[in-house]
């Protein structure tokens, strides 16, 4: 009876696979991995200088913004089916932005990073922030989604979120599936569950404005963990888990004009922050400024005069102690 | 342009059928030659798991666009093919939850694929089965496709889905009993 069923089964399977024939789709991902494999119309100055206004060590206070992008305008939207679709966002729905956190991929222990997304708003602001950064990649290379890393190797996918809930002092973030199983095994080399817990953290609380802990569940029942790393109850903001040197006033990869303003914020000893511009792999001019320091995060800012052409700033500290890294972000830029 | 096989490659996991795809090839070749020799047995793996042409081809799309992401990081380049056929499957797993493509689960008219399912459809019995196993859970229906389209042996299925291969036995025969249940709900 099963063998009957198992060949009528094959049958029907082939059949309707083989009546399947696809669009040809190398020019469109041609076009993508050119492009770095990510949207770049969504990039403007003021939405990450926004993002990363604080209020207090712990909570950060990022807009969600309507966006009047208009997707087909950009060269980067392609597709060949029909619907513009460019980061699961249609033509047709209304797009705007977010704040995410990603993983800054560098740094060890791994610290959060802050990029602005564009993704469909549905007017539920906890939903529609989890929802994108479950979906998104980084635009910048350095940083990492903690939710589609497996064994060193990128996910294609991760779970959806089913609500965001935010009563009695709890933000309850419903997921569609188990973080903890059943990836972990023996020889897992998955990130730190820790920060990629803390991902979701501060990106559910600055979409809501709230520095209410957040719990996290699956189909309504209490998530064991993420990544190995266990859950009990709802977890609050780890003030530390934010880079603690991060550039916001543009985004990798954009054209600006000079002078070129350099905004961000920080939490360094003595409020030190080093940078460093460079052309082709040679610094072009270099200086120190001051951010904010001792537990209390504040804005840097300098200004920098350049001829137009591709370069590289950095922001970053060093240890007091022995000259070492302690913590830097980079970006790429073009200066018209 | 490439004109992709037609068919199933029944290959094994891993196992590419032309060329050699060593670690000095570039991300631009690697993901020309597995196009070549995958995209459409992805595309139709995807229809099987979402029931829309469309949606399948995006997952397909982003499955190759992540993979030359990932090119210069993977560590075997010869598991670029269960690399893309996980992604494609997890892909799904994500289309079919989320709200946008959802509603681009509404209907579509085109000519080649609304023929073309109309013809597959003329036979009952096979609309019926396919109906069916577009019901039964998710990893069964999973485990049930990897092996009829893709031809893919316990171990293989297993390594796709991150799974044992004791639960790809589990999932193929609740998968069968599921969908005999729905088929002959008196038997």
């Amino acid at each position: 009876m099963n063998r009957e069923l198992d060949s009528e089964l094959r049958t029907a399977v082939r059949s309707h696979a083989e009546s399947v024939q696809p669009t040809d789709r190398l020019g469109a991902i041609r076009h993508r991995t050119r492009l770095g494999a990510a949207p770049q119309w969504w990039r403007r100055p003021s939405a990450l200088a926004a993002g990363a206004a604080l209020v207090a060590a712990s909570v950060v206070v990022i807009a969600v913004t309507l966006a009047d992008s208009d997707p087909a305008r950009d060269a980067s939207t392609f597709s060949t089916g029909g619907d513009t679709t460019t980061n699961g966002v249609s033509a047709n729905s209304t797009a705007g932005e977010v704040t995410v956190y990603f993983l800054d991929a560098r740094s060890s222990p791994r610290y959060l990073a802050a990029e602005s997304v564009v993704t469909e708003l549905t007017g539920d602001p906890g939903l529609d922030a989890v929802r994108a950064m479950l979906s998104t990649q980084p635009e910048d290379p350095d940083y990492a989604n903690g939710y589609h890393l497996f064994l060193g190797v990128e996910q294609a996918a991760a779970p959806d979120v089913a609500s965001v809930e935010h009563t009695d002092g709890v933000i309850t973030v419903d997921l569609t599936e188990d973080m903890w199983d059943p990836y972990p095994g023996i020889d897992c080399t998955c990130p730190d569950g820790k920060i990629v817990t803390q991902q979701l953290v501060w990106t559910v609380q600055s979409a809501l404005w709230s520095s209410d802990p957040v719990a996290v569940t699956v189909d309504g029942e209490p998530a064991r963990g993420i990544w190995m790393d266990r859950l009990s109850g709802p977890v609050k903001a780890d003030p530390n888990a934010l880079s603690p040197i991060l550039i916001d006033s543009f985004a990798d990869g954009d054209a600006v004009h000079s002078p070129v303003r350099v905004t961000g914020t920080s939490d360094t000893f003595e409020a030190n922050v080093q940078w460093q511009v460079r052309r082709d792999g040679e610094v072009v001019d270099e200086g120190f400024t001051s951010g904010g320091t001792m537990g209390e995060r504040g804005p840097f800012r300098f200004t920098v005069a350049l001829p137009p052409g591709d370069y590289t700033v950095r922001a970053y500290v060093t240890s007091a102690e022995d000259g070492s890294l302690v913590a830097e972000d980079t970006k790429a830029f073009t200066v018209r | 342009m490439y004109k992709a096989a037609a068919g199933p490659p029944a290959c094994a996991e891993g196992a590419l059928v032309h060329g050699d795809l060593g670690p000095a090839t570039t991300a631009d070749q690697a993901v020309e030659q597995l196009y070549a020799e995958h995209w459409t047995a992805l595309v139709r793996l995807g229809t099987l798991l979402l029931r829309d042409q469309r949606a399948a081809e995006d997952v397909a799309q982003d499955a190759f666009v992540a993979l030359h992401g990932r090119w210069g990081r993977l560590r075997e380049p010869a598991s670029a093919v269960a690399y893309l056929r996980r992604s494609v499957v997890n892909g799904c797993r994500s289309a079919h939850r989320r709200a946008v493509v959802a509603d681009r689960h509404r209907p579509v008219p085109r000519g080649d694929t609304a023929s073309a399912e109309t013809s597959v459809l003329a036979g009952e019995r096979r609309a019926e089965v396919l109906a069916a196993l577009a019901r039964i859970p998710r990893r069964q229906r999973e485990v049930l496709v990897l092996r009829h389209w893709l031809d893919l042996s316990e171990s293989d299925i297993a390594a796709v889905l991150r799974i044992s291969r004791g639960s790809v036995k589990t999932h193929s025969s609740r998968g069968l009993a599921a969908l005999r249940l729905r088929l002959e709900p008196d038997a």
